[in-house]
């Protein structure tokens, strides 16, 4: 019933301009065909047709705050509140709060009578499951009535029992495990693709667009990083690529020069790395100082400005996929990213527009059927194309998206750059 | 069975072991660095400071802040990075010194006379002090160093030893020959040595014990320093650095011998020396059954082999035995 590697790809639409013919010069690589240097930028304008599609909840963001009366009602959100990724988890806690602002300045939400005031009830998972659990029962004992969280999957996932125990719906912005979703849960829903579609996506980049067969695989151990190396472990073969070596390291490690050495052995042409940018940066750093020229590859947990800042000058030409568009095709995402610099003189780290999204979809569903939890689930269960910031929204039966959109970046000139969109169906 | 020759043999190539063997060896002079710390406070007072880990720890930050405020990038020519990089490394060792001299102060030394368990305990509390301190009060994330330090000699055609692996060789060894000039030599290494060898004896005799115990300390974080500038040259940093790597410096001292000079830097040579090879060819010995993700079990492994066989360590010093 879970569906491991059966997943209904419908399109998979590619939209850059390769100019592969000799673009580039090849950093000592033998495979005639691998350039990494050659891929362009994504086009930065293609999103006008769904420029009007975004809803009025990024204009009803007017901030003309005036107090609003009624019944105050409790959205929880959990997520990485401290530690190293705190950056991830406050962005989310922003864009949930955004989006309770917009209705709390409209006047509240009135349904059945009754005039609704929300307020957002934030709990600190710290990345950890423990903490997540402990969390989670707090916003529990708190009488939150839907929750937007977890940040990272690991403290997601111990998180969703307890929710699910509880029948509160949970939308997570940002957990990519699909292990999340495949728990039977029905309270579990997550506005982001699956790393089993992920590593896929990331796979078929290294080995059919960036035109690299000789693959070396490297995780953290972590339940997102090597759940995501697994998965472009198994499709690199598929595509007719080769896994020359795999190899694992610690979360705390920060020594990689005896996996890097192995490695070095195998002469990769791409190095795919499963985890964050507190080891991905470090380990570019390092791979370089042992000479090692492969194109590194990563995913969502290390394309991040921690990842350009650790690797420091070796950080140009490096490639991490992310869930959800670019922001330059996200319809919403330049309203949205002018209100959260106005209130929080902040620029948006990564997951805000998502984590705004899953909070209009609770808010929408509250609207709907009232502020009742098991109403709620019903209502958001039932949602049906909402279009937010980042994309439109329907949810499978395991509570995913039906429309995952990944981006895969490359660093450029210090930055991140779109170069090419992943969008998968599933049926 | 035929997988597993495959597997014997596959990717194994001269250049890669030799290059191992340089990992190892980098990494176990740093490990030998902040082990002699270890060893030396052991060796005066028979306390594991379990805080000295952290020590190190604060010693990086002090070297990225110095880094940070000269403005070093990967392009600072060397004639800016050379003595910019000696002000770390002094600013390490004084803060790393003082941060030692202070932590025996408060922690260790009102609890001289009490049950051996008490200074170990308030030694882990140090730890946790510190590593929360800087989580909230400076930074949770990682850090690096940019390449300050470029350049390498070839010594097989894809293998090359660079400047700052040489650095890490030479300033472990310098460190650990004036460590020993200074414990053989001086008056205070004799006052060392004879609180070392019985603690009422020799305050008896006229040794100052506070005054020693003090300089030992002092001694031993400002050695952390170094070892912490080295660090960051190559590998990267969080507050957490401390608790690991001092872990595994701890085992290198019980390796070699606690107490001991020599023995902390050959054991912390031969932990780094396992952990790289092991990491590195784990796979080809066990038909790919273990993987590379077993590089902390080998410094472990070792430790309690050593504990089982050899509990004194290889070079136990057995003058400052007190039975």
């Amino acid at each position: 019933m879970v569906r491991a590697r059966g997943l209904g790809v419908l399109a998979a639409a590619t939209l850059l301009p390769f100019a592969f013919a000799c673009g580039g010069s090849s950093t000592g690589t033998t495979a005639s065909t691998c350039k990494p240097d050659s891929v362009a930028q994504v086009p930065s304008t293609t999103a006008s047709t769904a420029a009007l599609a975004y809803t009025a909840a990024v204009n009803s963001l007017q901030s003309a705050p005036h107090q609003a009366t009624g019944t105050v009602l409790k959205i929880g959100f959990i997520g990485i509140l401290s530690g190293q990724y705190t950056s991830y988890g406050v962005d989310e806690q922003r864009g949930a709060q955004l989006a309770l602002d917009a209705v709390n300045s409209a006047g509240g939400i009135t349904v059945g009578g009754n005039t609704y005031t929300l307020q957002l009830d934030s709990q600190d998972d710290a990345a950890d499951p423990t903490k997540g659990a402990q969390g989670a029962t707090k916003l529990v004992d708190d009488k939150v009535v839907a929750v937007i969280g977890g940040t990272f999957s690991g403290a997601t996932i111990a998180e969703s029992k307890i929710f699910s125990d509880n029948g509160i719906t949970q939308i997570s912005p940002s957990a990519t495990n699909p292990k999340y979703t495949s728990q039977g849960f029905k309270t579990a829903f997550r506005v982001v693709g699956r790393d089993d579609q992920q590593g896929p996506a990331d796979a078929d980049f290294i080995v059919k667009t960036l035109g690299c067969t000789k693959v070396g695989v490297m995780d953290d151990k972590s339940q997102y990083g090597q759940g995501l190396a697994d998965a472009v472990n198994t499709q690199v073969p598929v595509d007719a690529g080769t896994v020359v070596d795999r190899e694992h390291v610690d979360t705390n490690q920060t020594d990689f020069s005896a996996q890097l050495t192995t490695m070095k052995g195998k002469s990769p042409d791409v190095i795919f790395y499963g985890g964050y940018s507190a080891q991905f940066g470090p380990i570019v750093q390092q791979a370089r100082r042992l000479g090692i020229k492969a194109t590194f590859v990563s995913g969502d947990g290390s394309q991040d400005a921690d990842a350009i800042k650790l690797a420091g000058s070796d950080a140009n030409g490096l490639f991490a996929s992310n869930a959800g568009p670019a922001p330059s095709l996200q319809p919403g995402y330049a309203d949205f990213a002018a209100k959260y610099k106005a209130k929080y003189n902040a620029d948006i780290f990564q997951y805000a527009p998502q984590a705004f999204d899953a909070t209009n979809i609770i808010i929408e569903a509250i609207k709907k059927g009232g502020a009742d939890k098991a109403a709620i689930l019903a209502a958001v269960t039932a949602t049906n194309n909402y279009q937010g910031v980042a994309q439109g929204y329907t949810f499978t039966s395991t509570g995913d998206v039906k429309v995952s959109i990944f981006t895969i970046y490359k660093v450029e000139s210090g930055a991140w750059k779109a170069v090419k969109a992943v969008n998968l169906n599933v049926s | 069975m035929e997988n597993c020759l495959n597997h014997l043999t596959s990717g194994f190539t001269v250049d890669g072991l030799v290059q191992q063997l340089i990992n190892g060896l980098s990494l176990g002079s740093i490990y030998a660095l902040i082990a002699l710390g270890y060893s030396m406070v052991y060796g005066v007072l028979e306390l594991i400071n379990f805080a000295h880990g952290d020590v190190f720890m604060i010693g990086t930050f002090a070297v990225l802040g110095v880094v940070q405020r000269f403005g070093l990038t990967d392009q600072t020519s060397f004639v800016i990075v050379v003595p910019a990089l000696l002000v770390a490394m002094i600013a390490a060792m004084a803060l790393c010194g003082a941060l030692g001299f202070t932590i025996e102060k408060i922690a260790y030394r009102p609890l001289r006379n009490a049950p051996r368990l008490a200074p170990l305990i308030s030694a882990i509390g140090v730890s946790f002090l510190l590593q929360a301190w800087v989580a909230t009060y400076v930074s949770a994330n990682y850090f690096t160093l940019p390449n300050l330090i470029h350049g390498e000699i070839p010594i097989l055609p894809d293998v090359s030893i660079s400047y700052v692996q040489i650095l890490m060789f030479v300033a472990s060894f310098a460190m650990m020959f004036l460590l020993q000039a200074v414990v053989r030599r001086t008056r205070l290494g004799r006052g060392m040595r004879a609180v070392a060898q019985d603690r009422d004896a020799a305050a008896l005799m006229g040794v100052n014990m506070d005054r020693v115990v003090s300089f030992t300390f002092i001694i031993g974080s400002a050695l952390a320093g170094v070892a912490a500038i080295l660090w960051t040259l190559n590998y990267s940093f969080n507050q957490t650095v401390g608790a690991i790597v001092g872990l595994k410096a701890f085992t290198a001292a019980v390796i070699g011998g606690i107490g001991s000079i020599p023995g902390a830097m050959l054991g912390g040579f031969l932990l780094g020396l396992a952990e790289a090879l092991g990491a590195g060819y784990i796979s080809n010995l066990t038909c790919g059954i273990f993987n590379s993700s077993y590089q902390n079990v080998f410094a472990f492994a070792f430790l309690i082999l050593m504990l089982v066989f050899r509990p004194s360590g290889i070079l136990r010093e057995h003058v400052s035995d007190r039975a």
